[in-house]
């Protein structure tokens, strides 16, 4: 901008061909007992050329992020509803084979030698494992299917209920469940965050050490207008170099012999924690115990927000 | 639980399901239940409503009964079971028959069609059979025995000149339809 008295526009001129040439007119009186008016004319034809370049890059910029965004909207759907339809497909063959397995369990068993009655569980059993596989895997593809929600969720009452749900296994360790208040009040989805604690529990509950009493404590420590929602387990650890791939799907580090599980409930807290845009973090020692966390927007206190 | 009679026979029941294993699977908890019901399989949604509207002979000639219960699976090739369960629904005197969908989907969208449409029960097919067992002489011992409904004919169309007749009833002349969009 030019000083008191001047005047910048940009305007056009007309060739003598027609065509036009973009310009910046700029005069200035230069004040004095004699006034003077100076002045220049500038082409801006690049300048305009790159203008409109950068219009136009950032137009189309936009419009491959909405085309991306949809595909990848798509692909999502897609994903989501084939492993709904498969996992929901599977259960017809699953429930002839274990079915039947049961039949001849109930009506052939006394006709079996020991080396075919041995086959015969190892196919109940193995129906079973699969039948806990496909109703975990259908768990996972629903989530998000519907609504998330975000509201602030009272942690307290999902831990009595789970407190209550897991309780035989609590007992049957000898272990504890530790809540360590007070808690703070997350803004989350109340059945992701209910089904991401249980599932951390059940995680916390199952990769124990025998050597020690089992000791679960759950935390959620508000700091900075967040809330830190932790499950601490003094359990058997994960190597460093698994930390990160433990939260995907099927990654499992142990044999079904060794502890029981699918490898699907750590990758669904980590589906639910993303919903919540969120994600989850690991710190473990190996023989020591790991600590699974989300870090989460904390609820406005009741009275700020009347205030 | 004994046989399950009523009036002195033996109850009837039509079991819709086009997976063959399925239909062995739920006879075989019949007999493990101990129910001896007859039973009168329909392996499609439109072979179901063939039966329950007089379309369907016997191998004497004659029609089959009325069924005192109907097992409907949802998921079936041609005219499914949504579409048969609103069909039954949607007829008088059919609509009368206890009615329970036994389907291996716990969608929420098929269990609200299927009680927004009239269905009795909603049973999820168990993948364990023992569950099946269980179950399946649980419901039945309810609708067949404890619960108490209006009486039923014998066919939906008493006028055997109608049953006689060798060409198809016309499609569906007692659904009025009262569907809403």
């Amino acid at each position: 901008m030019l000083g008191h008295g001047s005047v910048v526009i940009e305007k056009a001129y007309v060739r003598p061909d027609g065509t036009l040439v973009p310009i910046l007119v700029a005069d200035t009186l230069l004040p004095g007992p004699e006034p003077l008016l100076a002045g220049f004319v500038l082409d801006i034809t690049a300048r305009k050329a790159a203008e409109d370049e950068i219009r136009r890059l950032n137009a189309e910029l936009e419009e491959r992020v909405v085309e991306r965004t949809a595909k990848l909207e798509a692909a999502n759907r897609e994903l989501e509803t084939f492993s709904y339809s498969v996992s929901h497909d599977l259960r017809s063959p699953l429930r002839a084979i274990t079915g039947f397995a049961e039949i001849l369990d109930r009506r052939y068993r006394d006709r079996l030698d020991a080396k075919g009655s041995h086959y015969l569980d190892n196919i109940i059993e193995g129906g079973r494992h699969m039948g806990v596989l496909i109703e975990e895997l259908l768990e996972y593809s629903r989530l998000g299917r519907g609504e998330v929600h975000a509201e602030p969720v009272p942690l307290g009452p999902i831990l009595d209920r789970l407190r209550t749900t897991y309780a035989g296994r609590i007992a049957a360790g000898g272990g504890m469940l530790a809540v360590a208040e007070p808690l703070g009040i997350p803004v989350g989805d109340p059945v992701l965050l209910e089904q991401v604690l249980a599932n951390l529990l059940d995680n916390a509950l199952t990769y124990r050490r025998t050597d020690v009493t089992p000791l679960v404590t759950v935390s959620a420590v508000r700091h900075n207008g967040r809330v830190r929602l932790a499950v601490a387990d003094n359990g058997i650890g994960i190597p460093a170099e698994f930390q990160g791939r433990i939260l995907e799907p099927f990654v499992r580090l142990h044999t079904a012999d060794e502890y029981p599980g699918t490898g699907i409930g750590l990758a669904t807290v980590r589906k639910a924690a993303r919903l919540m845009d969120s994600d989850v973090t690991v710190e473990s020692t190996p023989g020591v115990g790991s600590i699974f966390s989300l870090d989460l927007r904390a609820a406005a206190w009741g009275r700020k927000a009347t205030s | 639980m004994s046989d399950t009679e009523l009036a002195g026979r033996r109850a009837r029941i039509l079991l819709v399901d086009d997976t063959a294993t399925d239909v062995e699977l739920t006879l075989t908890a019949f007999e493990d239940a101990h129910l001896a019901n007859d039973v009168a399989v329909a392996r499609t949604g439109g072979e179901a409503l063939d039966r329950l509207q007089g379309r369907t002979r016997n191998a004497d000639g004659t029609r089959p009964p009325l069924p005192d219960l109907i097992l409907l699976d949802l998921k079936m090739p041609g005219i499914d079971g949504f579409e048969a369960l609103r069909q039954i629904k949607a007829t008088p005197i059919l609509r009368r028959i206890p009615l329970i969908v036994l389907t291996s989907s716990r969608e929420e969208g098929d269990r609200a069609f299927s009680y927004d449409t009239g269905a009795n029960s909603y049973l999820v097919k168990p993948v364990s059979f023992e569950g099946f067992v269980d179950a399946v002489g649980k419901i039945l011992d309810y609708w067949l025995v404890l619960n108490v409904r209006p009486p039923l004919p014998t066919h939906l169309f008493e006028d055997e000149s109608v049953a006689d007749d060798p060409v198809p009833a016309p499609a569906l002349p007692l659904a009025a339809p009262e569907t809403s969009p």
